[in-house]
């Protein structure tokens, strides 16, 4: 530790520390603009000048290291003439058009020249003219006469994501930021440069010109889109949301950066699909009429059959506080114990096992067992490398298809379709094992700190990640499970079992007729079910299928009733995210029509039941550890494998899945934009002799009788001879597909397509 | 006091042989030798030693001492290179030009002691991009050297593996900053690094690197056949031996003048063919455009380091610009401050916005639009600049703004009160500047 | 009886006196006063002289209004701009003149100078839905009818 001096205060701080931070820490603020802790000392807007004794120099504050017996003073005359000096500067080529510009009132520039400029403008030549409104990326605005060339932008896409797709241009006062060779940025991390854009110089398209800060609300929330849970901002006007920020969190070292999927996709609570009135048997009712309706259906059940008749699937993406009021209804006025959480895969996570995002941070060995951190929890890749930039982190692919990318280098390990868990197997086996395998043996049992990105897709890697963690004995072992749906550890908190075996119970309960009805909230077993075809068969049997939530699933038909229920953003409460870890999201905007919060209705439809359901007082963090949910001791391990599967006909295809959070987030108008057309993906050889361009295709994927169409991408990760198709994709649902045989693949029929075309 | 001048020359041999930028001739007249003699020793320490003992300051404009640059590289065994800083842009300086074109095998013999020295498998010589005659001239004699076997896998038989590499710029004068020559190097954008790290401890490739100037390294092959002693014949106790100064402007014969450092401005003018006939000094730069202007009275100033930063001033790469008494010095001021507007990198508020701003109230001062409180704002202005840059490309900016306001304001101020220039000075084209 | 004639005669003295006296009221609306250029009455929205919207949809009118009286949308300029002088303007502006308290705060607040409180101070209407001044009504500075 380094003890210093600033303005007379003493502090000590660990070596290394920049004197911006170690100011930052006793509250003394140090104004910068080019420096970013993430990013860290640049030194040129030059504006954090401070003096430090027995330097003849003005220093900045940002680039200097604090040392013994350093003595700085952060004011003074020298310091303040330096620092007015500089806003000066700031602004003779800056437009002022601040009642024009997005960021008026929230902008570092206003700021520090309302504290610590002259006032006063002595500069009377003509300013330089730059583009203004360029478009960056489909998100994005680039003003360039508004920048201050702090290269925040710059560095964060090239540096901290690795992908350089903003640079410099020009020289001198001429220089400017912009696209490399005109390409828009189009990486899925950029929108975050509007964050860190100090002055209004990147612009978020979607909320230009929307609102200012003064005629806004904006409140502390957490992302809805993937199991990550960004800590985010939501900002309302008029009670819809118009956009979402990244919340730094100093005490977890977050620095609140998002995905663009996150970022751009608040608006899917105002999306033209979005259930915002009550149906009753398809035609639409109000509120308390469908809610009597449904509430006497379902004590005539209760009353004629028990409440074992009943069962209730949640898709958890509403509230901790909703989930268990969900659970309440479902135990105390229905008087059934059918109540399960629908995830889109089968494994179920061993909880003991949970880790957090600082075991990600501190780990030395990260195994990505089926999961693409980059496509399924784009941040959780951000914050992977960021543990890399701090200190060396080996990171091993393990799964169907190449999970390593050029932005997160490690070494791969492709598995046989549908037996990543079965490789996963040997390799914890006692059997000798050859090169490669023998170093990722020797790799996931020794390095220090381990921690696996499992994507959940197959159940006998649970029991595996149990073994692996007991041989690698005291070497800490924490699993982070990249799977949706998003809140589904906050419906485990509120007590509902979230193993797919009690899911699948349910459907095939229904399947076969036991059940009467069936309430799904927030659930599409259909779209969502990893056996697509057992959702199918359960829907069509079971009498009656009672939604509530916020699209309703496909077909509608098969619905009894529709219940419009309050969002994200529309509701103040509480979402667990991947880590376990219970965050309060607060409501900012107003919920639509007919929109209700959970815990209304089920205390509604209890009461048109005859059953009023009093609840009880409920808090999530009550069995807290810290702020995350609890979790049981460590069970015995116990080793299991994976059947073979059967070898294919020639010409045949395996199919490959996993999540993408490009084709699985809500509906969007915004983010519509952006939406992937070639979801599917084809090694480029593969694509070659199909007579698929580049950069792809319509292509049929066909197995049996069921056909299905889709765009397709050429992609050298995904190994000859396999076709992968993301979870959730409306065109070609992959849970409707048998993944142990093959399908047929073929250039979709460019005629037909023609015609089916606009 | 001043000392002689030498009866011949050590660094513009060409001067003296014709036709030394050829390896037999370069070698007819004892090239190559100081490097076998080195080799021979066997004894890199000692030549860094040497280099200390010697006093040899670089030449590129910072003067610091040569031998304890060398000495700060970190000894963990990475691997080291040399850099050679040819980029030489400074306007008024054009000795590092000459030295290429004429002989360059002195160069990369020094180069070699160089790295045998620090230890260094590699160098680099990065060029200015215009010197495409130089860098002819350097390309033809590497290759001559390493077909004589002076380069290579073995180094005159001395199992010292060296290789060396020849790199032009692309027109910026920032990336004679040895930071932003080292990002130019490694093909990114010629912005200045943060300091620390400093070079030596990750410079090229993040490895540890020596950044000289052309005229440092060519002093070293007499220096280890003469010694330190030797050297020291010239010059003062801080600042010893010879340096080649470009003398350019109103002198009847401007050119490179290779002298001890213990002479006067006046003295070098004096070579130099003296001021042109019928005119009288007004003011000289003594060390290229960075620098500041010192006025006819300070002509008896003797040019070592020391004595020019006493004087107001400093030797820097030894640019010597002499203005007499026809020269509109506004004019002089303006050209120099778009100079540095046109050249700063952008990569800090001063500098980019500060050069702006200067080169416009200077435009409207020469254009005979300014105001008396303009110059006020100039040295204010300038203040804001200097010292808060983040390389020194911002301080070179101004010095020559605020000892010309210091020296001549009274011309300043006839400039505004007269809103013409009183030496009747057009103003010059600046849609080609 | 007497007293009582007396005290009439008295009242109706200062009364025949007064009828010599200026009239302090006028004969509204045949005849109006005058105001001072610098009396705030009802508000305007200004263009410049080649009938671009001044305003931009800031909203510092709105933020400074102590009557919540304002109420300003914004959006992008159409097209090549026609409507206003920079890239941004106000799609929609309202002002309520029942809530205005006619303090001015948005005049001196407004970045552009584009609204104005002009001496227009006959604000009846039928409906309170017709005190709500659009923007359409805004722009055309008020008129007597």
């Amino acid at each position: 530790m380094i003890q210093l001096s600033i303005d007379g205060r003493e502090i000590s701080v660990p070596e290394g520390t920049m004197v911006v931070d170690a100011a930052a820490k006793l509250g003394i603020e140090i104004p910068v603009y080019c420096y970013h802790q993430a990013l860290g000392p640049l030194g040129a807007c030059r504006i954090c000048l401070v003096e430090i004794e027995k330097m003849p120099k003005l220093q900045t504050a940002c680039t200097t290291a604090v040392r013994e017996g350093m003595v700085v003073h952060t004011g003074g005359p020298a310091v303040e003439k330096g620092r007015q000096g500089i806003l000066e500067f700031l602004l003779i080529n800056h437009p002022l058009d601040c009642p024009v510009c997005d960021k008026g009132g929230e902008c570092f520039l206003q700021d520090y020249s309302f504290w610590y400029g002259s006032g006063k403008n002595r500069f009377e030549e003509s300013k330089i003219q730059r583009q203004k409104d360029y478009p960056v990326s489909d998100y994005i605005l680039l003003d360039q006469e508004r920048c201050v060339l702090c290269q925040r932008c710059i560095r964060f896409l090239g540096e901290y994501v690795g992908e350089e797709q903003l640079m410099l241009e020009g020289r001198g006062v001429h220089t400017v930021v912009s696209t490399v060779e005109g390409q828009p940025a189009h990486s899925p991390y950029a929108g975050n440069v509007i964050d860190l854009c100090p002055v209004g110089a990147l612009l978020s398209e979607p909320y230009h010109f929307k609102a200012r800060p003064w005629n806004i609300e904006r409140e502390e929330t957490v992302c809805s889109v993937c199991p990550v849970g960004c800590a985010s901002l939501v900002t309302g006007r008029d009670g819809h949301p118009v956009r979402l920020e990244g919340r730094p969190q100093p005490d977890l070292d977050d620095y609140g950066f998002l995905c663009d999927h996150g970022r751009f996709t608040y608006d899917f609570v105002n999306h033209p699909a979005r259930l915002e009135q009550a149906f009753l048997d398809g035609k639409p009712a109000s509120a308390s009429a469908a809610v009597a309706a449904v509430g006497e259906r379902l004590a005539r059940v209760v009353e004629k059959s028990g409440g074992g008749a009943v069962a209730v699937l949640t898709g958890a993406v509403h509230t901790v506080e909703e989930e268990w009021a969900l659970a309440q209804f479902a135990r105390e006025s229905i008087g059934t114990s059918r109540l399960a959480v629908l995830k889109p895969v089968a494994g179920d996570l061993p909880l003991p096992l949970l880790g957090t995002y600082a075991d990600l941070a501190a780990a030395t060995g990260v195994l990505l067992l089926g999961a693409d951190p980059y496509e399924a929890v784009p941040v959780m890749h951000l914050k992977l490398r960021a543990a890399r930039r701090a200190h060396p982190v080996a990171v091993w692919g393990l799964g169907d298809r190449v999970l390593t990318r050029s932005t997160l280098p490690g070494e791969d390990f492709v598995a046989e379709p549908g037996q990543v868990a079965a490789r996963l197997g040997v390799v914890l086996g006692g059997e000798a094992l050859d090169g490669r395998w023998a170093e990722l043996r020797r790799g996931l049992l020794e390095t220090e700190r381990l921690v696996v990105l499992w994507d959940g897709a197959d159940p006998a890697a649970a029991a595996l990640l149990a073994a692996l963690a007991g041989q690698r004995g005291e070497r800490p072992t924490a699993v982070l499970p990249t799977h949706g749906p998003r809140n589904w550890l906050g419906a485990v908190r509120a007590g509902i079992s979230a193993e797919h075996a009690a899911a699948a119970r349910i459907l095939e309960d229904a399947a076969e007729g036991r059940l009467e009805a069936l309430i799904l909230l927030a659930a599409d077993p259909l779209r969502d079910f990893p056996d697509g075809d057992l959702a199918a068969r359960a829907l069509e049997r079971v009498p009656a299928v009672y939604f509530a939530g916020w699209f309703a699933p496909e077909p509608r038909h098969a619905l009894s009733a529709m219940l419009p229920t309050a969002a994200w953003a529309e509701v103040t409460g509480t979402y667990a995210n991947m880590e376990g870890r219970l965050q309060v999201a607060h409501g900012a905007a107003a919920a639509p029509g007919q929109a209700r919060p959970v815990r209304s209705l089920v205390t509604a439809l209890a009461r048109a039941m005859g059953h009023p359901l009093r609840l009880p007082d409920f808090d999530p963090f009550q069995d807290q550890d810290g702020d995350r949910i609890a979790r049981p001791a460590k069970q015995p391990a116990e080793s299991a494998g994976a059947p073979a599967r059967p070898a294919l006909p020639p010409g045949e295809w395996r199919v490959l899945t996993g999540d993408m959070v490009a084709v699985s987030h809500p509906p969007s108008e915004i983010a519509e934009r952006t939406r992937e057309p070639l979801p599917l993906r084809l090694h480029p050889h593969d694509a070659d002799e199909l007579g698929l361009g580049a950069p792809g295709g319509l292509i049929e994927v066909a197995q049996g009788e069921r056909r299905f169409v889709a765009g397709a991408r050429r992609d050298a990760r995904i190994p000859a001879g396999r076709v992968f198709i993301p979870r959730g994709l409306a065109d070609v649902p992959a849970n409707r597909l048998d993944h142990g045989a093959g399908v047929k693949i073929a250039l979709a029929d460019p005629v037909r397509e023609e015609v089916a075309a606009p | 006091m001043s000392s002689a001048r030498p009866d011949r020359h050590y660094l513009l041999r060409q001067r003296d042989v014709p036709d030394i930028h050829q390896l037999e001739v370069y070698r007819a007249h004892g090239g190559y030798e100081a490097l076998k003699q080195a080799l021979e020793a066997n004894q890199p320490d000692q030549l860094v030693e040497l280099a200390k003992a010697s006093g040899l300051r670089g030449r590129g404009g910072a003067g610091f001492p040569t031998g304890m640059k060398w000495s700060f590289l970190p000894k963990d065994g990475r691997a080291r290179v040399l850099v050679i800083n040819a980029d030489e842009g400074e306007p008024g300086t054009f000795k590092d030009r000459e030295l290429i074109e004429g002989n360059p095998h002195q160069l990369i013999e020094g180069m070699i002691i160089t790295c045998f020295a620090i230890r260094a498998p590699e160098s680099y010589v990065y060029v200015r991009g215009e010197f495409l005659h130089g860098y002819e001239r350097l390309t033809a004699a590497i290759r001559e050297a390493e077909a004589a076997g002076i380069l290579g896998a073995e180094v005159m038989g001395h199992p010292f593996a060296h290789r060396m590499f020849v790199y032009r710029g692309a027109g910026a004068y920032i990336c004679g900053e040895e930071t932003a020559l080292l990002e130019s190097l490694e093909g990114k954008r010629g912005n200045p690094r943060s300091k620390p790290p400093f070079p030596a401890v990750a410079g090229l490739y993040g490895r540890p690197t020596v950044v000289n100037n052309v005229e440092t390294i060519m002093n070293l092959p007499p220096l280890v056949l003469k010694g330190a002693d030797w050297y020291r014949q010239w010059g003062t106790e801080k600042s010893p031996g010879l340096k080649v100064m470009s003398v350019s402007g109103h002198v009847n014969r401007p050119g490179n003048y290779e002298v001890p450092l213990d002479w006067t401005l006046a003295e070098l003018i004096e070579a130099a063919g003296g001021v042109r006939t019928g005119h009288q000094v007004k003011a000289v730069i003594p060390g290229g455009s960075s620098m500041p202007c010192m006025p006819a009275s300070q002509l008896d100033t003797p040019i070592d380091y020391e004595s020019l930063v006493e004087a107001g001033s400093m030797l820097g790469s030894g640019g010597c610009i002499v203005m007499d008494d026809s020269t509109c010095i506004v004019r002089a001021v303006a050209r120099v401050v778009r100079f540095y507007r046109n050249e700063s990198c952008g990569k800090c508020t001063p500098c980019r916005e500060g050069t702006y701003w200067l080169t416009d109230i200077m435009d409207r001062l020469e254009r005979g639009d300014g105001e008396m409180r303009d110059l006020d704002m100039l040295l204010d202005v300038s203040d804001n600049i200097n010292g808060k840059a983040f390389c020194p490309l911002g301080d070179a900016a101004v010095g020559f703004l605020v000892s010309a306001i210091k020296h001549f304001r009274g011309e300043f101020q006839e400039h505004i009160t007269g809103q013409r220039c009183p030496l009747g000075a057009r103003q010059y084209d600046t849609a080609i500047h | 009886m007497l007293s009582g004639f007396k005290a009439i005669a008295n009242g109706l003295k200062t009364t025949l006196l007064m009828l010599k006296e200026p009239r302090d009221t006028i004969q509204y609306p045949e005849k109006r006063r005058e105001y001072s250029p610098r009396f705030r009455g009802k508000h305007m929205l200004a263009q410049d002289e080649d009938g671009h919207e001044l305003c931009v949809g800031c909203g510092l009118c709105e933020a400074v209004c102590p009557a919540h009286a304002i109420r300003v949308v914004a959006a992008g300029a159409p097209g090549s701009r026609p409507v206003s002088w920079t890239e941004r303007y106000a799609v929609d502006y309202e002002v309520d003149l029942i809530r205005c308290i006619f303090c001015g705060m948005c005049e001196e607040a407004c970045p552009t100078n584009a609204v104005r409180l002009t001496p227009f101070n006959e604000l009846a209407a039928y409906s309170r839905l017709d005190m709500v001044a659009d923007k359409e009504e805004l722009l055309a500075p008020p008129v007597r009818n």
